[in-house]
């Protein structure tokens, strides 16, 4: 089980976190190929605008795993703060599992969206025409992998609490 | 009250009762808005991507994480301390002595970093240590910190407005040119404070340090190619020559060039700038996605409307309205950084702003002043925690103290923006966007 996780952990920061950091130097190539071409060249490619927005897409939703497991996301801590540990670690497997469930809500969500693009054939409207189904599926793996690293939470946070529990 | 507006208050009570009980910001937002999606407007699920792929499918936010990169491997590798160091040198000699530099290098870090929190950890780490060798009053020092830090936002090139000006379909120029007057009118403002409270109580600092020609020319020798970029970035896109992203581009590249030259850049420290902007941009990015669907969500029932209605005809006016928001922003800014009340309130402020006929360029600069004044003000303010992080051997009420009297002039800049909107619309308007 130890050696899953780790594994897991392992592809969740390469995909999620390296990944995303090569993604955002193809996006900084990307700009200043059209920077060159547009102002020095005189012959814009007119690629950056489209690409640059599905790269950010990418960026934010597949990078949502690492943000997690890095403890990133904002949240509010105030009140918790002041409730003994056990309640402290019931309620956060509670909202963990709420998490859980909305991240998968978010892969059906994607998949769905995913699905309609295949089935009316949407494509971009600029002059590339990329089929947006294609780009799409940086959603499908962004919320995926947030399921995955949620799930690993949810365990690691029912393990403490029963920890807790047995310790009382 | 109808079936609607209960379900509406059960969703915001609903809200609430998740943000207090932990959970990230971002999801809060989005269980609330799914539940809305699912049981009060009755659309498929997939809205939920649908809602992410159009809101984060821009060009424009592109100049974030861009922007954020250039400020991660600038501050990484230290260039922020021979900054403040140069600076130190050029204006350390005047009444404050080195304080007045934390708040000369806020206004350049500011260009830099765009970011409270940044700023906040950065002066924290880099100006404290020597302020405190060189004995000036603690409370004054991290006082001086923590106020300096909400130039950041304000001086391009501004996270903050970038964000607030995509998501909302505004001229990023024009945003980042009205921020301009405003942050060098508080630079001077701060200033001014410090002289005052140095007047009135010479002990808090000792005699400052006068360095000579030759040190301020060596200093600035060193630092010169570093604010060469980031005037070259704002002079691309104030001249029009370049767009926002464009120049975020630019300025990242040239960033990491120069770091290069200078030896100063590691794969380490590459790699990490790299992971700190995926986390910045991921962060802050989805919960505006999921601001992006609760904002869907209510306006889809017509409660967004209804609400912007009721307030406005309350016939109260367009100041008291207007104080009602800094009443709210100065409670949230106990618990939530600005980015976060900025994706927390405006699907329902922004309509009430539109509809009382403002200026949304100027409301975008009022908004980064009232949003930021609330994160130094007691007792919770987040940046005083910040600060108190970084600073653990001081007890937070240290920082407190110092900070209070640095809320005047964020107050008496407030009060100019009001009366003075041209303060914050002139520049806009002379560059013709």
């Amino acid at each position: 089980m130890r050696v899953f996780t780790q594994v897991l952990e392992r592809i969740i920061t390469l995909i999620s976190g390296g990944l995303q950091g090569i993604v955002i130097c193809l996006l900084m190539g990307l700009i200043l190929v059209e920077v060159t071409s547009r102002y020095l060249l005189q012959t814009p490619l007119s690629v950056a605008e489209e690409y640059g927005g599905y790269m950010l897409v990418a960026i934010t939703y597949i990078g949502l795993a690492y943000t997690w497991k890095h403890r990133t996301h904002v949240r509010v801590t105030f009140l918790i703060d002041k409730f003994p540990l056990r309640i402290r670690l019931g309620i956060r497997v509670i909202t963990l599992c709420l998490a859980l469930v909305f991240s998968g809500y978010m892969c059906v969500a994607a998949w769905e969206l995913v699905q309609e693009s295949f089935l009316f054939g949407d494509r971009s409207g600029s002059w590339l025409r990329t089929p947006l189904a294609w780009p799409q599926m940086t959603l499908i793996i962004g919320a995926a992998m947030l399921f995955l690293q949620l799930s690993l939470e949810v365990i690691q946070a029912i393990t403490r609490f029963i920890l807790v529990e047995e310790e009382v | 009250m109808g079936p609607d507006i209960l379900f509406a208050v059960g969703l915001i009570a609903g809200l609430l009762f998740l943000l207090v009980m932990g959970l990230e910001i971002g999801w809060s937002i989005g269980i609330v808005s799914l539940v809305g999606l699912v049981f009060f407007i009755e659309q498929p699920i997939n809205q939920i991507a649908y809602t992410s792929w159009n809101a984060l499918n821009s060009f424009t936010l592109t100049a974030m994480p861009l922007f954020i990169l250039m400020g991660s491997v600038l501050g990484n590798t230290g260039v922020n301390e021979k900054l403040f160091n140069a600076i130190d040198k050029w204006v350390g000699h005047l009444p404050g002595g080195l304080a007045v530099s934390v708040i000369f290098g806020n206004a350049v870090f500011g260009a830099m970093s765009g970011s409270t929190i940044a700023a906040t950890a950065t002066f924290g780490k880099i100006a404290f240590p020597v302020m405190e060798s060189r004995k000036y009053n603690p409370s004054f020092s991290l006082g001086t910190i923590a106020s300096g830090t909400v130039l950041a936002p304000l001086i391009p090139p501004s996270i903050l407005l970038i964000l607030y000006g995509a998501w909302q379909g505004l001229s990023i120029v024009d945003l980042l040119a009205a921020g301009l007057i405003p942050g060098l009118m508080l630079t001077a403002l701060f200033l001014l404070t410090i002289t005052v409270i140095v007047k009135i109580n010479p002990d808090l600092v000792p005699v400052p340090v006068k360095y000579s020609w030759g040190e301020r020319k060596k200093a600035v020798l060193e630092a010169l190619p570093f604010v060469a970029v980031i005037l070259g970035v704002l002079g691309s896109i104030f001249g029009g020559i370049m767009t926002p992203t464009e120049a975020a581009g630019l300025g990242a590249f040239l960033s990491i060039i120069l770091t290069l030259f200078y030896r100063k850049l590691t794969f380490r420290i590459f790699s990490d700038s790299l992971m700190d902007t995926v986390r910045i941009t991921s962060f802050s990015l989805f919960i505006m996605a999921m601001s992006t669907l609760i904002s869907h969500v209510f306006n889809s029932a017509g409660l967004i409307p209804l609400l912007k209605d009721y307030v406005l005809d309350l016939y109260i006016g367009k100041y008291t309205i207007l104080l009602g928001f800094f009443i709210m922003y100065f409670i949230m800014g106990m618990f939530f950084d600005s980015w976060s009340m900025l994706f927390l309130t405006f699907p329902f402020v922004m309509p009430i702003v539109m509809g009382l006929g403002i200026n949304p360029i100027w409301w975008g600069v009022v908004y980064v002043m009232a949003a930021e004044q609330s994160t130094i003000t007691p007792p919770f303010g987040l940046t005083l925690f910040v600060l108190k992080g970084v600073v653990p051997q001081y007890s937070l009420s240290t920082i407190v103290k110092g900070a209070l009297p640095f809320l005047i002039p964020i107050y008496i800049n407030i009060i100019l923006l009001i009366l003075f909107p041209q303060l914050a619309t002139w520049l806009p308007g002379m560059l013709g966007n």
